[in-house]
């Protein structure tokens, strides 16, 4: 039986965070709904369909091993999408998805072949398992190089992200009325227009392999974010500040989780100082990054060009390639030694953060770089090998049942400082510099050197302290000499973990969820310019 | 899975005779897509992909509820409808909810639909990539890209008795070629509802000559030049510009087409006379939906005639608000070249930066419409009429607007895709511009 609690409860039980359960006593206090049910939605999964995973499987891999395949694995996934949007006192838009299928991918003379169908049954799996082989056979004729797979252990398990409540057994009204609430709030303040989303997210899993292994995985994605917008008339002008609520591998949980009404304050507070800010005097400044801001450029900067796929020239035709080339492992110093860059699958409330990957590898932790030295690679059992490797490091994952699994990217941190110092230490620190909050627009090369970062806030900092806040900046870099001009971080106390739920990448477009974290850093000389003179 | 009209339309009423809502719509998606990746002259992954989908919207009063369904057996049909009810009556209403559309008639009759497109196989798509692989090799270059076919189709209809059927081909074809020593690169892709368009060799030919061409760029100065915009980089322009043509934006003082004292700027003249751009679902070479997803009809939309803004897109209900025709977002867009090569262009350029493509354009101010973005895959210097050599590629911090104000000249149109224009159908000439704002360098090639 479902155990069902009220939701104030469950907010003091699993988050104990005063500010969130007191908001949602007044917007949903009478709301109950049912608590945690992962591990019965992991069951409903695998009885989805009237014939047995395991046997789907089985079928699977007989017909591709008799049709040739030397190797053939098989994903049956469930993905549901939920998105509910607001402005003002309105409902803007409300979808609710499901997709339900499976692919099967196999290797025959070294060459891929993936058939993938909606319909899950015994008959269209081994029709699929067929189809696959015939793909593979009719492109073996453009196979150079035999692919090969690194080795991988085999598992039997399963992993369900860890969260305190189902968002998906929240109801549609709750969900909506606590966006008008905030989006009242937002009004309250003084906003002229403000927009709300939330987003829901949930896949479940299930992957066997030739090699022997069986793998069930249930993850949970959540994100909201309010934005308020204010508007001078008698200038037409506008300007809009987010709330700055990244999304994270959590329940519904989320939304105790985070200060979102003081937060919404600051927004609308912040919107008006934009509409009188002076513009920023273009030049060369000391920078220093929030967390906020930096989780965005290390994205941009430091996960992409470490893709391996990029890196030997497999996404030349749309993702692009990378400077990172392999000649430079273990020899560039990317950034100042103070510069410490983890890869980790494991991390909580990371969006990448699983307990296996799509080739079947059980998720890890290791460096990309390591007192500022380029150290590693992204990889999967496909490349691995190409930098004489003999292991994975589990990068593989398709967004979809129709999806061929490619190289995708970790949650990859900045490491804090180890020396005690606060984000106000380090602004006391700075004689002549600006301060960045947030992300905003973001744009980089295809090979990924020529960055220019804009941002939710810019502040002007003279001698030590915050003086006003500035508007029409944007800072412009190049990747090595700018993680090389890096010479303090802050420590744990500042950390703050971003990302993004749909970093785009592979033909057909594939969207991966990453997230990255950061503390505050400073970086010295770095090119500010003024977007109002642009044009 | 491709239903025919016949079933599609069955399978429709089939859902909605289980609806006990005042109203009811429902769209069914189907595709049957394949593709083909290639990386470093050499097969790299592929996918054959089977989709059937529908999706259930049932409203009382003002309040709707949608769910979607994967499982068309008459169980799992009745539940969906039933959960879509039980969503719609615990929703709370939407205050700008506009009812399902009344039967429609007058569709354009469109032909997006070409047999031999659908009827490509692993085997034949395979034989044109191997052209490709064989002309990197020959070229001592290294070739990655793409080959993706779809066939799809999209069946609506609602309570009130519209039904609406389109169905679909596309074929695109992509080659990225750069030289081995990583100092030249260069692009093509080209995609048609009809693969007979698609010429494989040529497009490969081309672009292993432009890649050869693209060789050790020399450095040049960021600055404010005579630029001409190969296809596809006017297309991401384009494409860019479209994003801006929202009336509610506008009319709500948030947009680049806002006016102080009108609202918006319709009937102003906002860029170069040479300047027309409209949408049209029976364009011959960029055929499109001749309704929305809500089953409206869409007509030919003129945006810009001649330089001035003559229609901005809107929903049902704000054009309700503002007592007017709703207006779709563009399907296609197309906009008028003139009977010259671009050859041509380049010849009657005495100095000038030739761009061939565009990458990872953001928008820096909305207010301005200013974006910046990157050139990527080949940027030339053009001396006397000639293309004399490749140059580094460069930032570029620039408006749409601008760009299209600053046209001093056109060729042709052709049917084009720009980096990000994704399956958007766009029709656009290559422009010469007076000028374009280049910031900084990019060492990226």
């Amino acid at each position: 039986m479902k155990r069902r609690e009220f939701i104030k409860d469950t907010a003091i039980g699993c988050c104990g965070i005063a500010v969130g359960s007191a908001l949602f006593e007044k917007v949903l206090g009478n709301t109950s709904f049912d608590k945690n049910t992962n591990e019965e939605n992991l069951q409903k999964f695998l009885a989805l369909t009237e014939d047995d995973f395991n046997k789907l499987a089985d079928t699977a891999i007989f017909t591709a091993k008799s049709n040739g395949a030397s190797y053939c694995d098989i994903r049956i996934c469930k993905n549901r999408m939920q998105q509910i949007s607001t402005r003002e006192d309105m409902i803007r838009g409300i979808s609710d998805s499901e997709d339900l299928g499976f692919g099967i991918r196999v290797l025959i003379n070294g060459t891929w072949g993936f058939a993938s169908s909606y319909a899950v049954n015994e008959k269209e799996v081994s029709q699929m398992a067929v189809k696959a082989c015939g793909i593979a056979k009719a492109n073996s004729m453009l196979q150079k190089k035999p692919i090969e797979l690194v080795k991988v252990k085999s598992y039997n398990d399963k992993y369900l992200t860890d969260i305190s409540i189902d968002p998906f057994e929240v109801s549609i009204t709750d969900k909506i009325n606590l966006q008008l609430h905030f989006n009242k709030l937002a009004m309250t303040a003084g906003a002229d227009y403000v927009d709300s989303f939330m987003w829901f997210i949930n896949e479940w899993k299930y992957f066997a392999s030739s090699e022997g292994t069986n793998i069930t995985q249930g993850l949970y994605r959540t994100w909201g974010q309010t934005t308020p917008t204010v508007i001078d008339k008698s200038a037409g002008n506008f300007k809009s500040r987010k709330v700055l609520s990244p999304p994270l591998s959590k329940g519904f949980e989320y939304f105790y989780d985070y200060p979102y009404e003081k937060e919404i304050e600051t927004a609308v507070e912040n919107s008006k100082k934009k509409l009188s800010a002076p513009s920023v005097e273009p030049g060369k400044k000391d920078l220093i990054i929030h967390g906020n801001n930096l989780f965005l450029t290390i994205h941009e900067s430091c996960g992409h060009p470490t893709e391996l796929d990029r890196a030997l020239g497999f996404e030349a035709n749309y993702a692009g390639t990378s400077f990172m080339t392999p000649d430079k492992l273990n020899k560039l110093q990317y950034g100042s030694p103070i510069i410490n860059l983890i890869a980790d699958r494991t991390q909580q409330f990371g969006l990448a953060t699983r307990g296996y990957d799509d080739d079947g590898v059980k998720t890890t932790e290791w460096p990309i770089v390591e007192n500022g030295k380029f150290v590693n690679y992204q990889t999967t059992r496909e490349l691995a090998g190409y930098v004489n490797q003999s292991d994975s490091f589990g990068c593989a994952y398709a967004d979809s049942w129709a999806s061929f699994p490619i190289q995708r990217m970790p949650n990859i941190s900045l490491k804090p400082s180890t020396e005690k110092r606060s984000l106000d230490d380090l602004i006391s620190d700075t004689e002549d510099g600006l301060l960045v909050i947030g992300d905003n627009s973001w744009s980089i090369d295809m090979q990924r050197y020529n960055f220019q970062f804009s941002g939710q806030e810019f502040w002007e900092i003279k001698n030590g302290k915050i003086t006003q806040m500035i508007e029409d900046a944007a800072y412009q870099g190049n990747t090595v000499d700018f993680w090389n001009s890096c010479d303090a971080l802050c420590d744990e106390s500042e950390y703050y973990l971003g990302g993004s739920l749909f970093c785009g990448k592979g033909e057909p477009g594939q969207v991966s969820p990453v997230s990255h974290g950061a503390v505050p850093a400073r970086f010295r000389q770095v090119n500010i310019l003024n977007t109002k003179s642009q044009i | 899975m491709i239903l025919s009209k016949e079933d599609a339309e069955k399978l429709l009423k089939k859902i909605l005779s289980y609806s006990k809502a005042e109203s009811a719509s429902v769209s069914i998606r189907g595709n049957n897509n394949y593709n083909l990746r290639y990386a470093l002259n050499s097969a790299s992954t592929n996918g054959f992909s089977d989709s059937l989908s529908a999706t259930i919207t049932s409203n009382f009063g003002k309040k709707s509820g949608s769910i979607a369904l994967t499982q068309f057996d008459d169980t799992a049909i009745e539940n969906s409808v039933r959960k879509s009810e039980e969503i719609a009556k615990l929703t709370p209403d939407n205050k700008e909810f506009m009812p399902p559309l009344e039967k429609q008639s007058g569709y354009y009759e469109v032909q997006e639909f070409f047999e031999d497109t659908d009827n490509l196989t692993p085997e034949s798509i395979s034989d044109k990539i191997s052209y490709t692989l064989e002309k990197a090799d020959s070229q001592d270059l290294l070739a990655a890209g793409l080959f993706n076919k779809k066939s799809g189709f999209t069946a609506l209809g609602n309570t009130k008795d519209l039904f609406a059927y389109h169905k679909q081909t596309f074929s695109n074809f992509s080659s990225t070629m750069r030289t081995k020593d990583s100092s030249g690169s260069s692009k093509t892709e080209k995609s048609y509802a009809d693969v007979n368009h698609l010429n494989v060799r040529n497009l490969s030919d081309k672009v292993a000559e432009r890649a050869v061409l693209s060789k050790n760029p020399r450095p040049y100065e960021p600055g404010n030049y005579v630029t001409i915009l190969d296809y596809a980089a006017a297309c991401d322009m384009l494409n860019n510009l479209s994003f801006y043509l929202n009336r509610r934006s506008a009319d709500e003082g948030r947009s680049f087409f806002s006016d102080k004292e009108r609202g918006n700027k319709i009937g102003q003249k906002i860029v170069n006379e040479k300047v027309t751009i409209y949408s049209d679902p029976q364009s011959s070479i960029a055929p499109d939906s001749p309704f929305t997803s809500e089953g409206l009809p869409v007509k030919r939309t003129n945006w810009i005639s001649g330089g001035t803004l003559e229609n901005l897109f809107m929903n049902r209900y704000w054009a309700e608000k503002k007592n007017s025709e709703p207006v779709p977002f563009p399907g296609n867009l197309i906009m008028e070249g003139s009977t010259k090569s671009l050859e041509d262009l380049i010849e009657s350029t005495e100095k000038g930066i030739f761009v061939t493509r565009f990458w990872y354009i953001r928008q820096v101010d909305p207010k301005q419409a200013l974006l910046t973005g990157l050139t990527r895959d080949g940027v030339f210097l053009i001396e006397n009429g000639k293309i004399t050599s490749a140059i580094n590629n460069f930032r570029f911090n620039e408006s749409p607007l601008n760009v299209l104000n600053n046209i001093i000249d056109m060729s042709t149109s052709e049917k084009s895709s720009g980096s990000e224009t994704g399956d958007s159908k766009i029709v656009v000439p290559a422009m010469k511009l007076s000028g374009f704002n280049f910031s900084t360098v990019s060492d990226a090639i």
